[in-house]
């Protein structure tokens, strides 16, 4: 005789049971929502007081110049370096290079502090650009405001200093209160200037020497560390560090190398 | 019939299909050609603008280079958009050397075609900026006074208190500074600081009291003395500060040179902290070397890599040297008062130079240029008899590249082997073939003969020992360690062909460092590098004599570490004027590394060579690896032969048979370094105390690996093990034309001729192959029981490396040649002709096929049916030219067998050619071309056209077999170049006794020759001889026209003698002396008074300017009117002048104060 199996039976939902499912799971959705938000990275604010659009400008703009000069410090004077080595996972541009065997390195990247003051440009240009916009609009809410289309945007880098000029008419009125701007402009402590200076020395004495001392530099200016590093393959990374803000700019150099065997 | 389909509307649908087709087919085939012409790629190396990875202007392939930008098939030195020169900021002044034109222009610089800067704009000076100073250009230090501040005065010095950077330095402090009072809040405050500076914050000059404190009580300013202590940015001692927080007295002394620093804590609070690195007993600033295990001496092991260590401000920090020993860390001590400190650095390991010496002719020049180069070592070798010699090799002897990336490129999808990749593998072999030699014994054998006579060592595990000592020493060659000590032998193999074999002897696998470091060199070491840069480090002393002292610096200068620091340490900072003598802190010298490359293998060869004369020969030993192999063959089939022939005359004579003289050859191949057969140990490069790297990784192990290269993540791991064993094919894509492969199975194949399926002819070289899986090296040997490790010969020229496939070359003499050279047997000769070799591969893994894999072939044994080849190889080439006033010459041909050969000035008989070769016909002398011929062609004045003409098989000469013999039917036509003229150098600068002035050293300067005649009409190569220093080629030279840049020279007498030589060997020579002179002083006003304005006198020819401020720039100030450079003309005013003259050198003279006033 067949044996036969008793499944349980399964109840049907009600009505009230639906609705409740839908209830707790509407409440798991607003949960996660209120969670998505609470816990995404906060949004920048950026304090704005109308009276002192100089203040937003040059706070907007120090921290897209600040994060240049990370970006140009760490890649060897390029925000997107070109022609470099992948040391330690960093791309590191070689600020003088030679592909051939025995012969000294090129010097890759002359007037190293006007190609910084260029990247340096390049890059906050549209993110100053941006500020403005927002400026613009935050102003817009109480007065009439009237923006120049162009800006011009100008870095000089400077012994131990950045030097950021930005010309753009900026006139806001209402009634009878107007407030005009025509220049904005920021300096920022930074050593990038005598950074640069002191790779074009190692550089200048590369492609001269194939050799940079560094034991002898840091004795006459102890104010900065260098370290020289040279890789299996001969590529030579330096490192210099400004001792007092522990700040570094890293570039690479390849030049005179020698095969192995002939 | 409807309108359109009517025959005249037939035409017109044909009409409008031919015009469309064309519409289409036309641009069609336009746009298609145009593809195949942009398509093709330049071949061989070009200029890039921009290769594809970002750098600029590099001499590459063409697919390197970015597509878009300039590609030219020429050198970038020789294009207008890659010239290199000097790069001048026109904003900052600061100049960059070796730039390209193009790079230069894209950042907006001035371009100048001196590449390292020696122009007036980039000469560099003391800025002084206030109480700074730096060492810069004119411009930069008015940039740099512009853009820090207007107000600060700026000056830019070159005078002889200023011509240094340390001078430059160290006369910031001499700044006067002193208190400058004013008033702020109803306060007298005070500030320490220079006139300038005081002038500018108050306006007066009556507020500055020089060399005065702000709290001294004089003044009466609220600052109030010694407040606190604190340290000064930049400055090593201890300060007080008084409470307005001037800067007063050194409070603490700390000296950064005896190893203490001013360093503040958390809480602010100063002191002198000690930077020396106690916890390693070294001090600060002190640099010293660290190996991975023994060096020198021809030992370093495979995979070790020379260290540099610095102690810096208290903590240790690595410099490893470039890797594959291409630099070796030296080291020197001095003592000082508190003990010895050392100075270390990483310099260019000389061991292609300890090659190239031996191309010195002479035992004595060899061992005398060798010893004076602190990386060489004289190797000598004495087998007890002519195989003696001494060459000069590598003290720090080179690695090579371990695992070889071209091994999967070896084997193309076709099945033909990639020549560019197969060729360029394991470049290091070459060297290490270098000690690849033949003891060649000879024996008296007979019952009251000596027994062995000449080389008896050769038999002996010495011969191994040293010769395999001569191997390591050039390179990663041989049986040596790694650096973690593991021993491997299978770099060398030895093999006798009788009398008894020497064996493979056990390495030496101790790897302690001696304690003693590679040394520096000293200045004649220095000198056979670069003869220009240590003129310049030589200071002003341009004579021929160094002084004590610039030679004592030179040990240091451009070799190591900081001769700047050494001499601070020595001479104590208060003195350094004393010996400040602008010696780059630089280091390494500009060594042409590119002309040590080429030629010693050859040089390293014939300079063996030259040295071993053989007992019973007077020809060079010169072989190839299969005439060694097959003679190694012959040499053991006639030794049995004779050995059996002897002892049966033994047997019969006894007493009275003579001595019969026997020789054998004893082979030495040294080939590349194999790691071992594992990777056990490959962890062993991770370790924390020394950087790991490609070649210390692959040399723990066939099976290691470096991973993640470049990331933070590096890592020396091992792959895993291929178990199986090497599978060996016939390699169907090699084998010459003529001959293919017969009765192939998994043991093996026989070689045969395809028109005749059976033996091969004599003479002939044929090329055949293997296929391995995996991959494999492979030997040969002639016996089927050999194991891999006794086979002494490689499969081929690669034979030791791991790859898919192997080849090699046969070539046979004839087996009759033996029967009649050596009266061998039928059977002999039988034996002689059918050849078998046994193949064994070993794997990555140390996998070996277990069944010999064994290839057969057979020699014709003839009737030999075909005339002897001369090798158009000869010595001196055909059309070589010859010295003026030549009348004979002896040269040398090679034939492809034994011949009897003869010249005559005009085709004819050979019966009827008048003169003979002296050739040689013993088989066991064959050389890589051959077997050489020589004589001497004379009446060369008259006739410069010969024909050679060769006999074959010249034992049967005068014989019934007269007849059999071979001619070539064609003469082998020979000519020489001959020189009408003698070579003449025809015009020379520097002139005799000429004196070229410059405004500053260095001086750069042309030295041009011309030469004339010889045989290609005044082309020829030109060297030059500096002073004392050594005889070099001039850089522009091969030429009529010859060209040496120097750039480095400092004032003083020079002598330079030339030698020009054309490649008939013409010479001619010629001396010039001739002085450099610096004017490097300002011109000197020598009036000053009024008429009709400002006029001023100078002594020299000059430009002169004037300001109202004492601290101006020359080029803002105002201009003065002249008529002849001497009289001066200005404005007249009632103001203090300041004026000042500058030379035709840019040489500015003092700045004169003149004040002008009305007389009444």
């Amino acid at each position: 005789m067949a044996s036969k199996i008793n499944f349980p039976k399964i109840k049907p939902f009600n009505n009230k049971s639906q609705v409740t499912i839908f209830i707790i799971l509407g409440l798991i959705i607003v949960v996660i929502v209120i969670l998505f938000f609470l816990l995404r990275a906060p949004p920048t604010v950026r304090t704005f007081n109308e009276d002192e659009p100089q203040a937003y400008i040059e706070s907007c703009t120090r921290e897209a110049v600040e994060k240049a000069i990370n970006l140009t410090s760490t890649h060897g004077g390029d925000i997107e370096p070109k022609g470099f080595i992948n040391y330690l996972s960093q791309d590191i541009t070689y600020l003088c290079y030679q592909n051939k065997f025995y012969d000294p390195c090129i010097n890759q990247r002359p007037l190293l502090i006007e190609h910084l003051e260029k990247e340096i440009t390049n890059y906050i240009s549209p993110i100053v650009e941006r500020c403005f916009n927002e400026l613009k609009r935050n102003f817009e809410k109480r007065y009439n405001v009237e923006m120049e289309s162009q800006m011009q945007l100008t870095t000089d880098l400077q012994s131990k200093n950045i030097n950021i000029k930005i010309n753009r008419d900026f006139k806001a009125t209402r009634g009878e209160i107007s407030q005009d701007f025509k220049k904005f402009e920021m300096n920022l402590k930074s050593p990038l200037y005598n950074f640069a200076e002191i790779a074009m020395e190692i550089v200048n004495q590369e492609t001269h020497f194939c050799n940079f001392d560094v034991i002898g530099y840091m004795f006459l200016h102890p104010e900065y560390d260098v370290i020289k590093f040279i890789t299996g393959d001969s590529d030579i990374i330096y490192v210099i560090t400004e001792r007092s803000t522990d700040q570094k700019f890293n570039f690479a150099v390849r030049g005179c190398v020698m095969p192995p065997s002939f | 019939m409807k309108p359109y389909l009517t025959k005249k509307a037939s035409i017109s649908y044909l009409q409008i299909f031919l015009l469309l087709l064309a519409s289409f087919s036309i641009p069609y085939l336009i746009y298609s050609n145009t593809q195949t012409i942009q398509a093709q790629p330049l071949q061989g190396e070009v200029c890039c603008e921009e290769t594809i990875q970002g750098n600029s202007c590099q001499n590459t392939q063409s697919t390197n280079c970015n597509p878009d930008l300039k590609i030219t098939p020429t050198t970038c030195e020789t294009t207008d958009f890659c010239e290199i020169g000097c790069c001048i900021s026109p904003e900052n002044g600061l100049c960059n050397k070796r730039t390209s034109k193009r790079d230069c222009e894209i950042e907006g610089g001035l371009f100048e075609s001196e590449a390292l800067c020696q122009v007036n704009q980039c000469e560099l000076g003391c800025c002084i900026l206030g109480s700074e100073t730096k060492w810069t250009t004119e411009k930069n230090c008015e940039f740099e006074g512009n853009s820090q501040n207007n107000d600060i005065p700026t000056e830019w010095l070159l005078d002889a208190e200023h011509n240094s950077e340390i001078k430059c330095k160290f006369s910031a402090e001499k700044q006067n500074q002193g208190a400058c009072t004013y008033d702020s809040n109803d306060e007298k405050r005070c500030a320490y600081e220079t006139l300038e500076e005081c002038v500018s914050r108050t306006g007066s000059q009556s507020n500055f009291f020089q060399d005065t404190l702000c709290s001294n009580s004089e003044l009466g300013t609220v600052c109030k003395a010694k407040d606190h202590q604190a340290c000064l940015e930049n400055e090593e001692d201890i300060y007080w500060f008084d409470s307005c927080n001037n800067k007063e007295d050194v409070a603490e002394d700390c000296n950064i040179l005896q190893g203490t620093y001013c360093q503040e804590d958390d809480s602010g609070k100063p002191s002198c902290e000690d930077i020396n690195c106690n916890n390693i007993g070294r001090k600060h600033g002190e640099s010293w070397c660290e190996y991975d295990g023994r060096i020198g001496d021809g030992k370093d092991p495979v995979g070790s890599r020379h260290e540099k260590h610095i102690c810096y401000m208290g903590s240790e920090r690595i410099e490893p040297c470039a890797d594959y020993r291409n630099e070796i860390c030296v080291q020197d001590n001095s003592a000082i008062d508190s003990g010895t400190f050392s100075q270390a650095s990483c310099r260019a390991n000389q061991w292609r130079n300890c090659l190239n010496i031996n191309q010195e002719s002479g035992k004595e020049k060899i061992t005398s240029a060798c010893e004076k180069n602190p990386d060489c070592r004289v190797k000598s070798i004495n087998m007890g008899g002519s195989f003696a010699f001494t060459v000069c090799v590598p003290g720090y002897p080179p690695g090579f590249d371990l695992i070889n990336n071209e091994a999967n490129n070896v084997l193309n999808d076709d099945g033909t082997i990639n020549e560019q990749a197969y060729n360029t593998i394991s470049p290091g072999a070459g060297i290490c073939s270098m000690a690849t030699k033949r003891c060649t014994t000879t024996w008296m054998v007979g019952l009251f003969c000596p027994g062995c006579i000449d080389n008896c060592k050769c038999h002996t595990d010495y011969f191994t020992e040293e010769m395999n000592d001569f191997c390591t020493s050039l390179g990663d060659c041989g049986g040596s360690i790694n650096y973690v000590g593991e021993y491997t032998d299978s770099g060398y193999s030895v093999k006798s062909s009788g009398g008894g074999s020497p064996g493979k002897v056990a390495g030496d696998t101790s790897n302690t460092f001696s304690g003693t470091p590679a040394k520096p060199g000293n200045f004649e070491f220095y000198e056979t590098l670069n003869p220009e840069l240590l003129r310049k480090a030589g200071g002003e002393n341009s004579s021929s004599t160094l002084s004590a002292f610039d030679q004592e610096l030179m040990q240091v200068a451009g070799a190591y570490g900081s001769p700047l620091l050494l001499k601070m340490l020595q001479e104590g900072d208060e003195n350094e004027s004393k010996w400040v003598s602008g010696v780059s802190a630089g280091g390494m010298g500009e060594v042409n590394y590119a002309r040590y490359t080429g030629g010693f293998s050859s040089a390293l060869s014939s300079a063996i060579s030259a040295q071993i004369t053989p007992y019973d020969a007077k020809e060079p030993q010169d072989f190839s690896m299969i005439a060694a192999m097959i003679a190694g063959m012959i040499a053991f089939i006639i030794t049995a032969s004779i050995m059996a022939t002897m002892l049966a005359s033994m047997l019969a004579f006894l007493l009275f048979m003579p001595c019969i003289i026997v020789t054998y050859n004893i082979d030495f191949t040294c080939s590349s370094w194999e790691p071992p057969n594992h990777g056990g140990k490959c962890s062993e490069c991770n370790k924390l105390d020394s950087t790991c790297s490609e070649y210390k990784c692959e040399s723990l192990g066939e099976l290691c690996q470096f991973i993640n290269k470049g990331t933070d993540h590096e890592l020396c791991v091992d792959i895993p093990e291929n178990k199986e064993y090497p599978i060996i094919q016939p390699l169907e894509s090699v084998i010459t034309e003529g001959y293919e492969y017969k009765n192939i199975d998994e043991n093996g194949f026989e070689v045969v001729d395809s028109l005749t399926n059976d033996c091969i002819d004599a003479y002939k070289t044929v090329r055949f192959g293997i296929k391995v899986a995996p991959f494999a090296r492979c030997r040969l040997g002639t016996e089927p029981s050999q194991k891999y490790d006794e086979m002494a010969d490689l499969f081929g020229p690669k034979g030791n490396v791991l790859l898919p496939v192997h080849r090699m070359d046969l070539f046979f003499p004839s087996p009759d040649a033996f029967k009649n050279q050596y009266n061998l047997t039928e059977e002999s000769i039988e034996r002689l002709g059918k050849l078998e070799y046994f193949v064994k591969c070993k794997t990555a893994s140390g996998k070996i096929n277990p069944e010999t894999y064994k290839i057969k072939t057979c020699i014709n044994p003839g009737p030999d049916l075909t005339a002897p080849v001369i090798n158009p190889l000869t010595t001196p080439s055909n059309n070589a030219p010859l010295k003026y006033n030549t009348t004979q010459q002896t040269i040398q041909i090679y034939t492809n067998e034994p011949s009897e050969c003869k010249w005559d000035t005009r085709e004819k008989e050979f019966t009827q050619m008048e003169n003979q070769f002296n050739c040689q016909t013993d088989l066991t002398k064959y050389t890589l071309f051959g077997l050489p011929c020589n004589t001497t062609l004379t009446d060369l004045q008259n006739n410069t056209k010969f024909y050679f003409k060769c006999k074959d098989q010249p034992w049967w000469k005068g014989t019934e077999n007269e007849s059999k013999r071979n001619i070539m039917q064609e003469g082998f036509e020979y000519n020489f170049l001959v020189s009408k003229d003698p070579l003449i150098i025809e015009e020379f600068l520097p002139r005799e006794g000429q004196v070229i002035t410059e405004g500053f050293e260095p001086v750069s300067t042309t030295m041009k020759l011309t030469t004339s005649g010889g045989v290609e009409k005044g082309q020829a190569i030109c060297s030059y001889k500096l002073n004392q220093f050594s005889m070099v080629d001039l850089i522009e030279t091969n030429d009529t026209v010859h060209t040496q840049e120097f750039q480095s020279l400092m004032k003083g007498y020079y002598k330079i003698e030339f030698i020009c030589e054309d490649i008939a060997g013409n010479k001619a020579n010629q001396t010039t002396t001739f002085k450099i002179q610096i004017d490097n002083t300002g011109p000197k006003i020598v009036r000053v008074y009024y008429e009709s304005g400002l006029k001023v006198i100078t002594a020299e020819s000059a430009e002169c300017k004037y300001d109202f401020k004492r601290n101006f720039i020359f080029d803002n100030a105002t201009s003065m009117y002249t008529t002849n450079e001497l009289e001066h003309f200005g404005e007249w005013e009632l103001k203090n002048y300041y004026i000042q003259c500058q030379d035709q050198y840019k040489n500015k003279g003092p700045k004169l104060k003149v004040k002008g006033y009305e007389m009444f």
